[in-house]
């Protein structure tokens, strides 16, 4: 079937939008099915598109944001574009990982030397700086600043992330000259996105004194809850795409508590969310309170406005309930 | 009663494996899986030197292993006997392994599987191996018995690449079975491909992906040589023993508990939503053979 569109979109900046919008035709795709589109030229790199849509197998475009070449790396002819209809045939099972995310799209190359590993580069397109930032985060154990905003060097894969990009670029096994490649070629892509979004703003609520930069996480997804602790199989705190989730970690002494944060978008989900959880952890529902939860862990929880800020700390009732004063006065301020 | 959910404070308790007891549903293996103390028996079996010093699987050593851990399983003192226990000489016989690019089902130990099915009696024409594509495979398509041999990994989306997960390619459609972090992935092995047909699991613990990062999910700082094979009957015992082995790696690597994340749910969901074995390690007797350095369970 074909069908005719004429709407606003926001697509993956392609160079040429990059490099101020100039006019152009390429082959772009949308939802599995390939979009023939012509630019306009637009104030503020918002263009008009008007689309062809056929369903048909997506193909590369030449309009992508990697260099044909990088070191003595030759961009491999094959391209690969993805969205979530299709995603698992590229990286299987681990799609709902970056579907989990806001997921956008996926371009993806891969660069050949002779004698050297092949590089695969993937290039996400998560819709959002926050979602970009979560699926970073998500894993991220050592990170630094050596390429985009936050990016993470280990054994021969780079991942940064940069506006509302995510980047991946992979060498296995890892030789120097293919981590001097990957490096090269990280700093290139990260010069094609001309965002510089700032972090999630929901971050500034997590009190600093001992914060654990690294062990941040960033979620909208139910699976993520029990990145440090298990706190239920099921959604029992109703998270979902509407809602900011984040756990981290505190150096405290001897003691690494956790912070479960988590902003929803009206106070009643918050209320049903907070009952559940204070429940799971029999958890008396009244200000103050902290129980012990198991061997030398103590918990507790709060409801603020349209927050349930969760503690589970090491040291006893007191330090956990201390934590969760400074979440809450931090919290009112954020509101 | 028979609880179908997870519970918070028995996960606690008893790891990733989790509780709560399960009637084993595999139909050929039941009456060989009952075992003296009542308990299904997994074999974790270890050689120092199964892997050559660059990384290569010594063909013999797991043709060794291998036969250890099923006489072990067995009850039996020669390998042959053990493995006519199993498979019979008028079987056609799948293989089902794992063909993951960066951590594969290692091939010396594919043909150590495949030559003792044919000691066992089974005709080379009847015997397959293979991964992808076993729905156009004819063996596979009129197969009456499965042995079920792949890598345990952590997995991005499931928790972990378990024997439970590896039969996701008897169907066409994967993502099926993906919603809910792939809880209900034992739901697989009710397939009339599948079901009563699985004679023998086989987890390989060579060298496990105890944690996974970036959209391709390997990194070579995240194995480690362990060495190992876990053999049993019962899918989800064995994969509940490898949790607990990976478990307790990321807990000495990462300096504190870490949970698989996220939740490997589908492993004691097989218990006790669809009762195709146990999860529980108070019903599972684990035998531990060869080596003991760093065994971790």
């Amino acid at each position: 079937m074909i069908m005719f569109r004429f709407c606003k979109v926001k697509l993956l900046p392609l160079p040429g939008q990059i490099r101020g919008c100039s006019a152009s035709s390429g082959t772009i795709d949308n939802g599995g099915a390939i979009v023939h589109s012509i630019k306009v030229k637009g104030a503020g790199c918002k263009c008009i598109f008007f689309m062809v849509v056929a369903m048909m197998p997506i193909t590369g475009s030449a309009e992508d944001p990697f260099p044909q070449a990088v070191l003595d790396w030759t961009i491999a002819a094959a391209a690969e574009n993805y969205t979530p209809e299709n995603l698992y045939r590229y990286i299987d099972g681990a799609s709902e990982l970056y579907i989990s995310y806001g997921f956008v799209k996926l371009f993806s190359r891969k660069y050949e030397k002779t004698g050297q590993p092949e590089i695969v580069a993937d290039f996400f397109d998560m819709g959002t700086a926050a979602n970009a930032f979560g699926i970073f985060a998500h894993s991220q154990e050592k990170p630094d600043r050596q390429v985009g905003q936050d990016s993470e060097y280990l054994d021969g894969l780079l991942r940064f992330w940069k506006g509302r990009f995510y980047i991946s670029l992979l060498s296995f096994p890892e030789t120097p000259e293919a981590k001097a490649a990957l490096l090269e070629l990280g700093r290139s892509l990260a010069a094609a996105i001309p965002e510089n979004d700032e972090r999630p703003p929901l971050l500034a609520v997590l009190p600093a004194p001992g914060l654990i930069a690294a062990s941040i996480r960033f979620f909208h997804h139910p699976a993520w809850q029990n990145t440090y602790t298990f706190i239920s199989a099921a959604n029992i705190l109703e998270i979902n795409p509407d809602c900011q989730a984040v756990l981290a970690k505190y150096e405290q002494g001897e003691e690494r508590p956790i912070v479960l944060l988590i902003l929803y978008p009206e106070p009643g989900v918050a209320a049903r969310a907070f009952v559940n959880l204070s429940r799971a952890f029999h958890l008396p529902i009244k200000a103050g309170a902290a129980v012990k939860v198991k061997d030398k862990e103590f918990f507790a929880a709060a409801i603020e406005k349209r927050f349930v800020a969760a503690v589970w700390h090491g040291g006893g009732t007191e330090q956990a309930l201390a934590l969760l004063a400074h979440l809450r006065t931090a919290i009112v301020a954020f509101e | 009663m028979k609880k179908n959910t997870i519970d918070r404070r028995e996960f606690i308790k008893t790891g990733a494996a989790g509780a709560a007891a399960g009637a084993l549903a595999l139909a050929w293996p039941r009456r060989l899986n009952g075992q003296p103390s009542g308990k299904t028996r997994v074999v974790l079996i270890r050689d120092k030197d199964a892997l050559d010093e660059s990384g290569t699987v010594r063909s013999d050593a797991v043709k060794r292993m291998l036969d250890e851990a099923v006489k072990t399983l067995l009850h039996e003192k020669e390998a042959t006997v053990a493995w006519k226990k199993i498979i019979r000489p008028d079987d056609v016989v799948g293989i089902k392994t794992n063909a993951w690019r960066a951590l594969p089902t290692p091939p010396q130990l594919e043909d150590a599987i495949r030559s003792s099915v044919l000691v066992a009696g089974v005709s080379a024409e009847n015997i397959s191996v293979r991964d992808r594509g076993v729905l156009d495979d004819p063996v596979f398509m009129k197969a009456t018995a499965l042995i079920n041999v792949r890598p345990m990994r952590t997995h991005d989306w499931s928790g972990l690449g378990t024997l439970l997960k590896n039969y996701i390619m008897f169907v066409p459609d994967p993502p099926r079975f993906h919603p809910d972090s792939c809880a209900d992935l034992a739901a697989l092995w009710q397939l009339p491909e599948v079901k009563g047909k699985t004679r023998l699991n086989i987890l390989v613990m060579l060298t496990p992906l105890f944690h996974s990062v970036g959209p391709h999910g390997f990194n070579p700082a995240y194995v480690w040589r362990y060495n190992g094979l876990l053999v049993g009957l019962d899918p989800v015992a064995v994969d509940a023993t490898g949790a607990r082995v990976i478990l307790a790696k990321r807990r000495e690597f990462f300096g504190a508990d870490r949970p698989i994340n996220p939740l490997p749910k589908h492993i004691e969901l097989a218990d006790t939503r669809h009762h195709l074995g146990t999860a529980d390690p108070n019903k599972i007797e684990l035998v531990k053979l060869g080596w003991q350095e760093g065994i971790l369970i």
